[in-house]
């Protein structure tokens, strides 16, 4: 194949600069303000309006994964103790903690506090506690109940008296203080980011489709590592400008559009062109995933803490695999999808242990074909490479044949 | 539940062979969830009327899901535990106070069970029978915690028979059962003289490692297992409201890897259990694709390394053969006595 299997975004170089400022100002250009590392799904909105800088260890993983370097620290956490049975991403931070010779970046700066929010799974809590461990680091973790029949009242309060311990803790960690103004602003700003993340997602309705899995998880690294700054509001402002200007163009994603697939699960990040390639030779892009959308529900604004809480309550890896199961019914009708991929990723057991349940749901209500396929998002050494094309050749081939 | 009027019975592993599971679980799930699903989709726990998951790990939360959507008959409740847990007076905010709410939270919970039981199972929970049940099943962990007392006459298989069968056999024969065994004409000099060990982990729902310990000659000086001493290691406070008792009880119990606790950690826990039992070594039994137990090995090893307390780590597993655990065993002990 002698055409490039993806087109490149012009924005693709902003994003680059983007991040790389981002990871120096955390080290560098902090001017005073203390750092929390912070997991994905912790309220960052209050660290931010309290003037507190924050870096995602999950993120830093990622990068280390994308640029190949997470299996020698995944190692070096192996050599202190650490199973190798365990998530990948916790590996790879601990192994940049303990023994960071080569780590990409040199790491992570050493955190002034650490916030925990186990609304995602519970091994952040367990990772952060060995962080705050070693950096000797305040550690907060916030209890966010898993939500099998909905949010009730009774976990709204508790998770609101935590986010209430959460700006004490913060103000005795730090000396800073919540300022509701800042507060306020910083919940616009992250609403103004999540919508348009949420509107050059629903882009992808169109026929071909401007964006593949690869473009959506490459560009929400600022949504999480940034969410609630200018920086960020810009950065979308111009990717959704150039995402419109492909729907006007007619312009997709991969070459040739045929078949558009929904996708489940992180990306495998050591093979994310090579991996989602494989579906391009039979032209066909994902559309829609169910990961990079869980960062595109606003905040309700003038609700404070109430609305922050209400929020990170109900994230979607915190509801139940019926709420899960319903929203890819939804988003297969709405994308008009295929077929779906479900990544059995051996590091994400809430992600990953329900999947089989989730679709045989999906496939009984939609009619829609659905593959299932074990690998794992950092550690390379889990991806058996003849085996993931086998059995995506064989789902593309009775795609074709539908 | 008991005092709703139902039996209540855990989920053990109880057998190996998955062959249903194998299309609902990935293949790194760990054997309790493999066994008990297997269990479940061939129909072997109809007998229950249903089964309450509470929230403790990542794979059990997912298994609440799972059996609700694989076989929507089996009734399934779930009963969301507050993952964090403090100890510290009421409302007092500040580092050590329980500023976090997990209280209010916890009772909210179990009032919501309650009438769970009530609305959905016609089974009340009426507040003299709650009192009645807090008081049997606290006599069964002053029963466990005296039997400890007298360790050294117990063999390992039964220090396990008599623990484990507190999760499964009801609660007033098990009882009944125990004061036999603590009075002291009860139970017979059985247990040889060897080497005392504490173990710790997770379930320990095999009888296997007891067995070994045997006949080895070994001996279990105390534990830290949630099938032992975390079952019983606290009472509930009689003189509160049952309800408000029961919250406060469960968050003052003993950590579980599963929980994150501003406490005294778990390590410093089993430190003084070893020193306190007099034991040589510790065995820490680790399930496979156990992770809140995983992460928490790497702290634990250190500790015990750091007090020169010798430890053997026994990874379990539905594939770990027997012999495997027998021979790390066997070195384990032959290092104590040497």
């Amino acid at each position: 194949m002698t055409q490039p299997r993806y087109r490149k975004l012009k924005t693709a170089n902003h994003l680059q600069r983007l991040m790389q400022w981002h990871y120096a100002s955390a080290r560098y250009l902090r001017m005073g303000r203390p750092l929390a590392w912070v997991s994905s799904g912790a309220p960052v909105e209050i660290l931010r309006a309290m003037g507190v800088a924050a870096v995602y260890p999950e993120n830093y993983s990622a990068l280390c994964g994308a640029q190949r370097q997470a299996v020698g620290l995944c190692g070096a956490a192996e050599a202190q103790g650490y199973s190798p049975d365990l998530c990948s991403y916790a590996r790879t931070s601990l192994g940049s903690i303990l023994d960071g010779k080569g780590a990409p970046m040199h790491g992570l700066p050493r955190p002034d506090l650490i916030v925990a929010c186990n609304n995602i799974c519970g091994t952040v809590v367990k990772w952060f506690e060995a962080a705050a461990a070693h950096y000797q680091s305040p550690l907060l973790v916030l209890d966010a109940p898993f939500l099998h029949d909905g949010l009730q009242p009774s976990t709204l309060s508790y998770v609101v008296a935590q986010l209430e311990e959460m700006v004490r803790f913060v103000q005795r960690t730090t000396h800073q203080r919540l300022d509701a103004v800042q507060l306020e602003e910083t919940v616009r700003l992250a609403n103004e980011c999540t919508e348009l993340w949420g509107e050059i997602r629903a882009l992808c309705k169109s026929r071909p489709s401007p964006l593949n899995a690869p473009d959506l998880f490459v560009n929400m690294a600022p949504i999480v590592v940034l969410r609630g700054t200018h920086s960020a509001v810009r950065f979308y402002q111009r990717l959704k400008a150039e995402v419109e200007q492909r729907v006007r163009d007619g312009v997709g994603a991969i070459p040739e559009e045929k078949h558009r697939l929904l996708w489940d699960n992180i990306a495998i990040w050591y093979r994310l062109y090579g991996f989602y390639n494989l579906f391009v030779d039979y032209k066909a892009c994902f559309v829609a995933d169910t990961y990079t959308g869980a960062w595109s529900q606003t905040l309700p604004p003038g609700a404070g803490l109430q609305g922050i809480a209400a929020a990170y309550a109900t994230i979607f890896l915190n509801q139940s695999l019926e709420y899960r199961a319903a929203l890819m019914v939804r988003l297969i009708s709405e994308y008009g999808v295929d077929g779906f991929v479900m990544h059995v990723n051996r590091s994400c057991k809430p992600y990953s242990l329900g999947q089989y349940a989730v679709r045989r749901a999906v496939m009984e209500r939609t009619g829609v074909p659905g593959l299932l396929i074990e690998a794992d998002m950092c550690d390379a050494r889990s991806y058996a490479e003849e085996a993931v094309r086998t059995r995506v050749q064989a789902f593309m081939e009775s795609l074709a044949e539908a | 539940m008991h005092a709703a009027g139902f039996a209540p019975v855990r989920l053990i592993q109880t057998g190996s062979e998955t062959t249903l599971a194998n299309a609902h679980l990935p293949s790194f799930s760990c054997a309790l969830a493999r066994a008990v699903t297997e269990r479940m989709l061939r129909g072997d726990l109809d007998f229950l009327h249903g089964v309450l998951f509470t929230h403790t790990c990542d794979t059990l939360q997912c298994l609440t899901d799972i059996w609700r959507m694989s076989r929507p008959r089996f009734r399934v409740l779930s009963f969301a535990l507050p993952s964090v847990l403090d100890v510290s007076p009421r409302r007092a905010p500040g580092p050590s106070g329980d500023a976090t709410g997990a209280r209010e939270y916890m009772l909210a919970e179990l009032h919501r069970l309650a009438d769970t039981l009530e609305h959905g199972l016609g089974a009340p929970v009426r507040e003299e029978e709650l009192c009645a049940s807090i008081a049997l099943y606290d006599e069964q962990r002053r029963l466990l915690e005296a039997l400890h007392a007298r360790l050294d006459r117990l063999t390992a298989q039964q220090w396990w028979s008599l623990s484990i069968s507190a999760m499964l056999m009801p609660v007033e024969e098990h009882v009944r059962v125990l004061r036999r065994c603590v009075d002291a004409r009860g139970i017979a000099q059985n247990a040889p003289g060897g080497p005392k060990l504490v173990l710790a982990g997770a379930l320990l729902d095999d009888p296997l490692i007891p067995q070994v310990i045997d006949e080895l000659g070994g001996r279990v000086a105390g534990d830290d297992l949630c099938t032992g001493s975390r079952y019983w290691d606290t009472l509930v406070d009689g003189e509160q409201e049952p309800f408000a008792a029961l919250a406060e009880r469960y968050l003052r119990r003993a950590p579980c890897p599963c929980k994150h606790t501003t406490r005294e950690a778990r390590g410093e826990r089993i430190l003084s259990l070893v020193r306190n039992t007099g034991a040589q070594g510790v065995v820490l039994v680790l399930p496979k694709f156990c992770d809140p137990h995983a992460f928490d090995a790497v702290p634990l090893t250190r500790a015990l390394d750091a007090a020169d307390v010798p430890h053997v780590t026994l990874e379990t597993d539905v594939s770990a053969p027997a012999g495997q655990v027998r021979t790390r065993l066997q070195a384990f002990l032959e290092m104590l006595q040497a």
